[in-house]
């Protein structure tokens, strides 16, 4: 417990120093995949959380149309399927970071991110109109942060140069579509698979039916 | 145990029934109605019109040779209801008893007169508009002149023949002015007059805009466009196009218009159903910019279009009243959409049927003083929409913050509000004047039940710069000790370190 608190409080050096936390994660175990899981948690909290309480002035979600289990799942999915595209990506080009690797620095990476998103809510309850753009500032640094911590971390766990970097993650854009395609394609399947064994059980229904009476 | 549930069945049937029989009562009575919120879906709202009358025009006692409705002028005394097939223009009071008929063209002596040897006579006319002077314009489209083979306006003005008959005599004849231009045919289906006398005249298939004559009958210029939507692959295919390409492509030409009113303070009213158009309906200012006001959650279309199908609302006409709020009419859909001046959807009325009081082929509509008259060409009726009391409510609020009275407005929003909870224009309503009041705390509230961001926004303003004056001290006190905290701090820690 003592030691996963230490780890957690290691998290502030790692946000303003990415290079030698991430380094430190690595090679000196001083990271936990356990709080790369905390935090996508709060964050998929908070995605509920700010499309119900943000201001009035914000808010334009329809409240009649909200499904929480949905709108944390959305907030989780790119994460994870990212997570993925990148490390099947990076086997591929040398990229030294395991799976659980990248998994962490995505997650710790979301901490600024989190801290945007909790100023933003409890600021849009106390604006109007004319500051919604520093409402979308803050928001906005609390992702380009995350941005740059996620790069970074990935140039760390990867020991990547820049510009590799920079091509392995146009590659896992690719890889990401890729997956979404077959996602997809698997989706419309199971759903035509399941409208065939509905029918065949109507159907069948049906004749029993029409043969008993 | 079963005894119970039988009985809880029959309550639950008792109850249900009671509910179909509201049902039932209520449909019979009034229509049902709706509106839009912010995300575009469909609000149940309290009716705002009911049905009052719906008149046959081929039985109003004097009419005869009657064929169909293709237009109706709501004048300051007099109704005109334009019959295409009939060749005639029916005149009737506002209670449609009937007071005269124009077919043939009289000269002030009461004398029909002639062209060639034949009676003058109105030819399949299309439009009618009674001006300031009370002096009748009549689009006779159906007129063709044997030198030009375009249409003519004529103006008829009423006055008394010598046994003391009132008649209307032609007092002038406009056909194509000589110093006409353009690749329109001078063949007019509705026109305005303003109070310059003035004439806009929609012309059929015209794509250069309304035409505008000046009181002389001469030509005076062309007004008002509608633009179009281009695709994004039409602009694509055009940018690259060669200047021979392009010369062989079909042009674009800019939808004409189909109906045309003006309001009180002369700005004209067009509407079109083109699918590509911009704007459904325009409102343009003298030097023929569309001024219209879109503050509603959709812009003025009718119904909200179908992204899909791209099945959109026809809307046909257009009638505005002294007080900004206009009505337009979905042919498709046979309904009639109420708007204020601010462009906000008030009411929904009237349906597509066979019904009383709804239409089959709608083709004009008009106010009668806060009545709404709307005509349908197959049903050959004239059918009349009174407000309810809800309706009438919404409607005397809307003139009252015409006005500018907003507090007999907000108290009256109030009142409506009874009527309709799901009426976010009522809330929004009853907010501004309690924002005019200085009651930001309440109208905060309101604005927010009425789902306004903008208004919302006005008054949080006032009321936190309100709150924060209020309680300075309270907002003030953290932040000084916070400070002196920070500079007892700092002045320990160097004292400490000068020590050492």
């Amino acid at each position: 417990m003592k030691q996963f608190l230490e780890k957690l409080s290691y998290t502030k050096h790692v946000i303003v120093n990415p290079f030698d936390g991430y380094y430190e994660i690595k090679f000196r175990n001083k990271g936990d995949a356990l709080i790369a899981t905390l935090f996508f948690l709060i964050n998929s909290v908070l995605a509920v959380v700010s499309t119900q309480y943000n201001g009035f002035v914000i808010n334009t979600f329809n409240i009649k149309n909200m499904n929480s289990l949905l709108i944390m799942f959305y907030s989780l999915f790119p994460y994870l399927i990212f997570v993925v595209g990148n490390y099947s990506t990076t086997t591929l080009f040398d990229g030294k970071g395991t799976m659980r690797e990248i998994y962490i620095v995505v997650g710790y990476a979301l901490f600024p991110y989190i801290v945007s998103q909790v100023i933003g809510v409890i600021f849009s309850q106390f604006i109007t109109m004319e500051e919604v753009p520093i409402y979308r500032l803050i928001v906005f640094a609390g992702s380009a942060w995350f941005a740059f911590l996620v790069f970074s971390g990935l140039i760390v766990v990867h020991e990547y140069g820049v510009l590799k970097n920079i091509a392995t993650l146009l590659c896992t854009v690719l890889a990401v579509s890729i997956i979404l395609f077959l996602c997809l394609l698997t989706y419309s399947l199971i759903q035509e698979v399941l409208a065939f064994v509905q029918l065949f059980i109507t159907e069948a229904i049906v004749r029993i039916e029409g043969w008993s009476s | 145990m079963s005894v119970q549930r039988g009985f809880s069945i029959a309550l639950c049937l008792m109850i249900g029934l009671i509910f179909i029989a509201a049902e039932a009562g209520a449909n019979a009575e009034l229509p049902r109605s709706y509106n839009y919120n912010l995300w575009q879906e469909t609000v149940p709202s309290a009716p705002a019109y009911r049905l009052k009358k719906e008149i046959n025009v081929g039985t109003i006692p004097g009419v005869y040779n009657f064929g169909e409705l293709a237009d109706i002028h709501v004048g300051k005394e007099r109704i005109y209801i334009v019959d295409r097939i009939g060749s005639q223009v029916i005149i009737t009071d506002y209670d449609f008893n009937f007071v005269s008929r124009i077919t043939l063209l009289k000269n002030e002596e009461n004398r029909i007169m002639t062209e060639g040897g034949n009676q003058m006579r109105l030819t399949l006319p299309e439009g009618a508009f009674e001006a300031e002077n009370g002096d009748l314009y009549i689009a006779d489209s159906g007129y063709r002149d044997p030198k030009t083979g375009e249409a003519r306006i004529v103006v008829f003005s009423e006055t008394i023949d010598s046994r003391g008959n009132p008649f209307y005599y032609a007092k002038n004849i406009i056909k194509k002015p000589d110093n006409f231009v353009g690749r329109t045919q001078f063949i007019p289906s509705k026109l305005v007059v303003d109070n310059a006398y003035r004439i806009y005249a929609v012309v059929q298939g015209g794509s250069e805009g309304i035409v505008v004559l000046n009181a002389d009958g001469s030509f005076s210029h062309y007004f008002g466009t509608n633009r179009i939507r281009f695709s994004p692959i039409e602009y694509f295919w055009k940018s690259l196009a060669s200047e021979e390409q392009l010369e062989k492509m079909a042009l674009t030409f800019a939808p004409p218009f189909n109906s045309v009113d003006i309001d009180e303070n002369g700005f004209i009213y067009t509407t079109n159903s083109d699918p590509r158009s911009i704007d459904k309906v325009a409102r343009f200012n003298p030097s023929g910019d569309n001024i219209i006001r879109k503050m509603g959650y959709l812009p003025p279309i009718g119904d909200v279009p179908d992204y899909l199908t791209g099945d959109e609302s026809e809307i046909i006409s257009v009638t505005v009243n002294d007080h900004g709020m206009y009505a337009i009419l979905d042919s498709g859909k046979g309904r009639v959409f109420v708007y204020n001046f601010d462009g906000e959807l008030l009411f929904v009325i009237g349906n597509q049927g066979l019904a009383r009081g709804e239409f089959i082929s709608p083709g004009d509509v008009s106010w009668l003083n806060d009545d709404i008259v709307v005509t349908d060409k197959k049903k050959g009726t004239i059918t009349i929409y009174t407000p309810t009391e809800f309706g009438q409510l919404v409607i005397d609020a809307t003139k009252e913050y015409y006005v500018g009275n907003w507090d007999s407005a907000g108290e009256k929003w109030l009142q409506a509000l009874k009527y309709n909870a799901n009426y976010d224009i009522a809330y929004v309503g009853y907010g501004k004047m309690l924002y005019m009041q200085d009651r930001y705390e309440e109208a905060l509230e309101y604005f927010r039940l009425g789902n306004n961001r903008t208004y919302y926004s006005m008054a949080y303003k006032k009321y936190r710069s309100e709150r924060l004056s209020e309680n300075f001290g309270l907002f003030i006190l953290p932040l000084l000790i916070l400070f002196g905290a920070v500079v007892f701090a700092e002045y320990k820690y160097h004292k400490r370190a000068g020590v050492q």
